[in-house]
């Protein structure tokens, strides 16, 4: 008898496993309140006094990513990490952009990419390019 | 086996345990301690580094916003396993949280004073208060601010809580510069006097500090701009012949020239290696000078991270003719020691120091990490 609630409790442990495993699958963290603006071959992205609006955004490949700011002070967008910018080279202007000026990247590469603003690196945002 | 599948007794059993086991999932899942260990652990599941530490942050994020920051850095100090930079962006990491921490509380909750700092946050050479002060100084620049805050910090047992106030001061140089970048045009960019006189000027003010207090918030004004050098931004650059590399740091007074020198020692190196900083070193002919270079150069190599293999490198460093020449081998040997008992575990010091030179060793080199550098 104790040999089928052992059997029992080695195929709940797989299967507990394998529900967990799925259930929290972390590619749905990326996606997790972020806007999908797929389909839109510009996206606007605004730095405001609360952060990046959107903060998350799904955007297609080659989707142009529009950035300004409506705070009167300069701004920069860069990828992670702060302050060497190196998971996505790309994404990083080389210099400071005025506050009444915008920065204009083409999101080329598939991913997970997550940026900030290097002159206050505590705003921050997420591209997530499918 | 295919007689057990036949028995009725046994399907009961394993429906039974089934749904005991998805009820027992289900309740722990909702301790959001659970819940969070348990995301955090999916993320090392995947592959690209960029996902991989958006998914780690994302997490830590939410802790920090519905717990303590004490509970927030436990968090991340587990994360540091998956996190795929962790032996060389520790600090940058810990940065991050700090970065984090101080959006929650002043983007979110602008009203919070809630300066509340666990052992934890000592963690990857106390990054964290650096991402967090280097913003609140950002943004709050006064002199009675920089006091007042670094003052109220907790108490503790030392050396945590001298090296904290200290880290705060230092946090507080960074940010200082960081607020000019707001106030500069692009006709300012390079002139190190134009990012670095007003910071210095309020670093000179701040008043009921220790020694070694007051000199973090200058080390942390030049360690902004040398960080800038090294990353081509803001116009500064280590572009240049060798005997220029510390050429603006030679138009400041002398103490402030040599925590210029000092800071950007410590950076050049990750561009020119030691020889090659060295080199400029040589230039400096004001004997004050060539030994804050020196000290530099052996802060340097321990800045992503302490080995043997990197003190054994301070070590001929410190042994080389060159140094001694110049009659600064003690200097290099005290900085050392100081390395050694700031980055080593205590249980490692006592068998590093039997790698020093014999006669150093008489002074209990494991001892004097408590002095200012």
């Amino acid at each position: 008898m104790w040999r089928w609630y052992l059997i029992g409790l080695v195929s709940v442990i797989v299967c507990g496993v394998a529900v967990a495993f799925f259930s929290l699958d972390p590619s749905t963290y990326s996606d997790s309140g972020a806007t999908d603006m797929r389909g839109q071959s510009e996206v606007s992205i605004v730095l405001t006094d609360a952060g990046f609006r959107p903060e998350r955004v799904i955007v297609d490949v080659d989707t142009t990513l529009i950035f300004t700011t409506t705070r009167d002070k300069p701004f920069w967008p860069g990828s992670n990490p702060h302050p060497s910018h190196t998971l996505y080279p790309e994404l990083d202007p080389k210099d400071a952009i005025p506050a009444n000026a915008s920065w204009i990247f083409v999101a080329e590469q598939p991913g997970v990419w997550g940026y900030h603003d290097h002159i206050r690196s505590y705003f921050t945002g997420v591209v997530i390019v499918k | 086996m295919p007689h057990m599948v036949r028995n009725p007794y046994f399907w009961r059993a394993f429906l039974l345990s089934v749904l005991a086991f998805a009820i027992l999932c289900a309740i722990l899942l909702r301790i959001p301690a659970v819940h969070r260990s348990a995301e955090l652990f999916s993320c090392r599941f995947l592959s690209a580094d960029s996902a991989r530490e958006e998914c780690v942050f994302s997490v830590i994020g939410d802790e920090l916003k519905t717990t303590t920051t004490g509970d927030a850095l436990k968090l991340f100090v587990r994360a540091l396993s998956i996190l795929p930079r962790s032996n060389t962006g520790c600090h940058d990491y810990a940065h991050r949280v700090g970065d984090i921490a101080y959006y929650n509380l002043y983007v979110f909750n602008p009203d919070s004073v809630a300066f509340t700092h666990p052992p934890e946050s000592a963690v990857c050479d106390y990054g964290f208060y650096h991402g967090f002060y280097e913003h609140y100084f950002q943004e709050h620049p006064g002199v009675s601010s920089i006091v007042d805050t670094c003052s109220a910090l907790p108490s503790g047992p030392e050396p945590y809580r001298r090296v904290i106030r200290q880290t705060c001061f230092h946090g507080a140089g960074h940010g200082l510069v960081l607020g000019r970048v707001d106030k500069l045009t692009r006709r300012d960019w390079g002139d190190i006097h134009a990012f670095a006189d007003v910071p210095l000027a309020t670093c000179s003010q701040l008043s009921g500090l220790k020694p070694d207090e007051f000199s973090r918030c200058p080390l942390g004004v030049f360690a902004v701009i040398a960080q800038w050098r090294l990353l081509d931004n803001y116009g500064f650059s280590f572009s240049g012949p060798a005997s220029e590399l510390f050429k603006d740091c030679l138009t400041f007074k002398t103490d402030y020239r040599n925590a210029c020198i000092f800071t950007n020692a410590i950076v050049a190196q990750l561009s020119f290696g030691v020889d090659g900083t060295f080199a400029s070193c040589e230039v400096l002919k004001e004997q004050d000078t060539f030994v804050s270079c020196v000290k530099g150069i052996i802060l340097g190599l321990f800045i992503n991270g302490a080995d043997e293999a990197r003190l054994n490198n301070g070590l001929s460093f410190c042994a080389s003719t060159g140094v001694a020449n110049r009659g600064a081998t003690s200097d290099c040997y005290v900085m050392l020691e100081w390395a050694l008992a700031a980055y080593f575990p205590e249980a490692q010091k006592e068998q590093l120091c039997d790698l020093f030179p014999p006669y150093y060793n008489e002074r209990k080199c494991f001892a004097m990490g408590s002095e200012d550098h």
